[in-house]
């Protein structure tokens, strides 16, 4: 009798020790997930600034038709993107088209000087950081998930269930690792 | 990040027990003096009921009475549009569930901290002179430590913890007390007439105990409190992928001669650097809250191998020469401990590696000067209380308060009239 | 107190008494943006007469009472805080202040003058009675 009592409670911390680790490896797995998804949630705010951009800078940058139409170009693409490689590669433009007109930009004092702008600015440079940002996080979610499939004890019941790796999130386009560093010492 | 805060949690457990252990000691031996012979579940009794309401205070007001002792100002986004994003750019960085509330102290001295009982409940506070002293890369070092501590929950800990050492002195303080004003004189008298040589042993053991009490709790809690801070250290290096920004950061703040207005002992574990400590102090004495902030910044600068908490580990173990970790052992996830024919992770690729270091501040637009960093700063305070800015044709403005009975305001340097 | 900013610097205005309480930090702002950066306070060179008659005022700040003090040259008695927090000009004193001092320390005070320069702008002096 007192064998069978032990026997049931050892198969029931058993039972509870399972479920523990299946549950980290859920959380583990939904927060690379949710990493995921911010990244689209950056994105799309990216996407709705700049019309508003645009409509700011317009007044100012007359002689500037090409850097502005090359950041509405760039946006349509990036919307209209579908697949993970393809819409880094837009997203990716889209960045460097930002990335000109603001250097453009820096020539007119008078936009500088304007609110508005200088609101957008900070703003639109904000969610590319925001973009970064939520980027290394899936990286980071994607690593404490990727070692607890590999990893004894969690890799036995990653295996039972069939949990998978998930993939880095790569840099698309090797130019930007080049970036010049700016300085911006007082 | 999980196995952080579960180590952290075993940790902080046993921590709390034995708190809880040497108050419920120094409740009974507290009973049994004062009250006499059975008195120790009077006494024990007491330190529970102290201990619960503290607790319970601590938990649901905490925060508010934090934020009201230090003159903390809460703001919206419109208010201070960059330090807002800095913080969400954290929170993203970090997977925060939400985005904590942002306070602004106004106070010269560079300060900030982080208060609330959990994630979702969490408020970080920054002080006006920091945000007029640091760049934003600095800001982000400093916002990312604070957001450190709300996620690895330091704040409940060091808040609970706080709070037993708080009833270990009461209790001790009323003790040591009443035994000067008369309980002394009653127990002595029946000590002689009882004349237990026993009994005397346990008033003289009781009495060093009251002593010894509130000097081992402190110490236990500024530990605590020391190892947490480098722990802070080692999530924002971790979050920004950028050591030197909050190492930057730790050096302006020491070299600012300003101190603090609304300090004491209490809020002061609280903030990313100790508002009470002198600047100059080498060493971490037993007796400070926080590190020496050069072995800090020595060891964000030291960290060879990356951002990550294994690198801070590795700095850190260089630096200060001691054997144990900042973090523990299942977030440090080496080569050597993963199976057989699975690849080693190698660098997780960051945002600083991502896009390269100087696509981020440097393109966030920062002003020019000083006097419009430090306008930055107070329009956000004039907001947060909801004054009422007005543009005056000749380049003045005016600020008017929200109480302000007069609806018409002549610019002063123009003389133009304008109606609210 | 209605605060007003011009060129980035701020000043405290009473729209009852017409009173200004010029901040510390705001006089180094501005000697900062004003480029010589001569370091010392510009408190410092207001000096402190003892043989003042007015009552004693206190500041706004650290609520303690000022010391009375003078511009070099000048008649008029401003409020001084003497823990630097800032100085306070009665109703028309800034006017009165300036108008003396810039004449006189004019070329012989780079700190002074920067002030006077700025309050002059900032505030129109000969419209500040009305």
């Amino acid at each position: 009798m007192l064998g069978f009592i032990i026997f049931i409670v050892i198969v029931a911390v058993l039972v509870i020790w399972v479920i523990g680790l299946y549950n980290t490896l859920v959380r583990a797995r939904n927060a690379v997930k949710n990493a995921w998804s911010q990244i689209d949630v950056q994105l799309k705010r990216r996407h709705d600034l700049i019309p508003n951009l645009l409509e700011t800078v317009k007044g100012y940058m007359k002689h500037e038709r090409e850097t502005l139409e090359a950041v509405t170009q760039a946006r349509t693409a990036a919307i209209n993107a579908g697949g993970v490689a393809e819409t880094g590669k837009a997203e990716g433009m889209l960045s460097g088209a930002l990335k000109s007109l603001f250097a453009v930009a820096e020539s007119y004092p008078d936009l500088k000087a304007n609110q508005n702008f200088l609101a957008l600015q900070e703003e639109l440079t904000s969610t590319e950081n925001k973009i970064a940002f939520s980027r290394q996080a899936y990286n980071d979610a994607t690593m404490q998930y990727n070692n607890k499939v590999q990893m004894v004890p969690t890799n036995i019941i990653a295996g039972m269930f069939n949990f998978k790796e998930e993939e880095f999130f790569e840099i698309e386009i090797p130019t930007e690792r080049e970036v010049p560093k700016v300085s911006f010492s007082e | 990040m999980w196995e952080l805060i579960r180590a952290n949690r075993r940790k902080s457990v046993f921590l709390v027990v034995i708190m809880a252990a040497l108050l419920f000691v120094v409740g009974y031996a507290a009973g049994e003096l004062l009250i006499g012979q059975g008195g120790g579940v009077i006494g024990l009794f007491f330190a529970f009921a102290v201990w619960i309401i503290m607790t319970l205070v601590a938990y649901f007001q905490g925060r508010q009475i934090f934020m009201t002792v230090s003159g903390a100002q809460k703001i919206k986004k419109e208010d201070h549009p960059q330090l807002w994003n800095v913080v969400e750019e954290m929170v993203i960085a970090s997977q925060l569930p939400k985005i904590p509330d942002i306070y602004i102290i106004d106070d010269p001295a560079p300060n900030a901290f982080a208060a609330g009982r959990n994630p979702a409940n969490a408020a970080v506070a920054v002080t006006t002179g920091l945000l007029n002293r640091l760049k934003r890369d600095e800001l982000q070092g400093v916002i990312a430590h604070e957001i450190g501590h709300v996620k690895n929950r330091d704040i409940l800990f060091m808040t609970m913890i706080g709070v037993m050492l708080g009833a270990i002195v009461l209790i001790t303080d009323i003790a040591v007390r009443s035994m000067f004003y008369g309980g002394h004189r009653r127990r002595s008298r029946t000590a002689s007439s009882g004349g237990s040589q026993f009994e005397l042993i346990i008033l003289v053991a009781g009495i060093v105990l009251m002593i010894l009490a509130p000097l081992l709790a402190h110490l236990i809690y500024l530990a605590a409190s020391r190892k947490r801070e480098y722990l802070a250290d080692a999530s924002s290096a971790q979050f920004t992928r950028f050591p030197e920004g909050l190492a930057l950061a730790l050096e302006k703040i020491a070299h600012t001669p300003i101190k603090m207005k609304k300090i004491n002992r209490v809020t002061a574990p609280m903030y990313t650097v100790n508002p009470l400590q002198k600047a100059s102090a080498k060493a971490a004495g037993l007796f400070s809250t926080h590190p020496p902030i050069g072995e800090r910044v020595k060891i964000l600068r030291s960290m060879a191998g990356g951002s990550t908490y294994m690198a801070y580990n590795e700095a850190f173990q260089q630096i200060t020469g001691s054997r144990s970790s900042i973090v523990p052992q299942s977030a440090l996830i080496s080569p050597e401990s993963r199976p057989a024919g699975t690849a080693p992770p190698g660098p997780v690729p960051g945002l600083r590696q991502m896009e390269g270091a100087a696509l981020l501040a440097a393109a966030v637009p920062e002003p020019a000067t000083q006097a419009g960093k430090v306008r930055q700063t107070t329009d956000a305070l004039w907001k947060a209380r909801n004054y009422r800015f007005i543009h005056c044709d000749c380049g003045a403005v005016l600020k008017v308060p929200p109480d302000f009975k007069r609806r018409e305001f002549k610019c002063l340097r123009c003389k133009k009239v304008h109606s609210a | 107190m209605v605060v007003f900013e011009y060129r980035q610097i701020e000043l405290d205005y009473c729209p009852g008494c017409f009173g200004v309480w010029f901040d510390e930090g705001e006089v180094e702002l501005l000697l900062e943006t004003a480029g010589p950066a001569s370091g010392d306070a510009v408190l410092k060179l207001i000096v402190v007469t003892r043989d003042a008659t007015e009552t004693k005022r206190r500041c706004p700040v650290c609520d303690k009472p000022m010391d009375k003090a003078s511009v070099p040259g000048g008649k008029v008695i401003l409020d001084r805080c003497p823990h630097g927090n800032g100085i306070w000009f009665d109703a028309g004193e800034f006017a009165a202040a300036f108008a003396e001092s810039a004449g006189e320390t004019a070329g012989q005070d780079g700190t002074i003058r920067v002030i006077t320069d700025f309050l002059g702008e900032a505030l129109d002096k000969r419209h500040e009675e009305t």
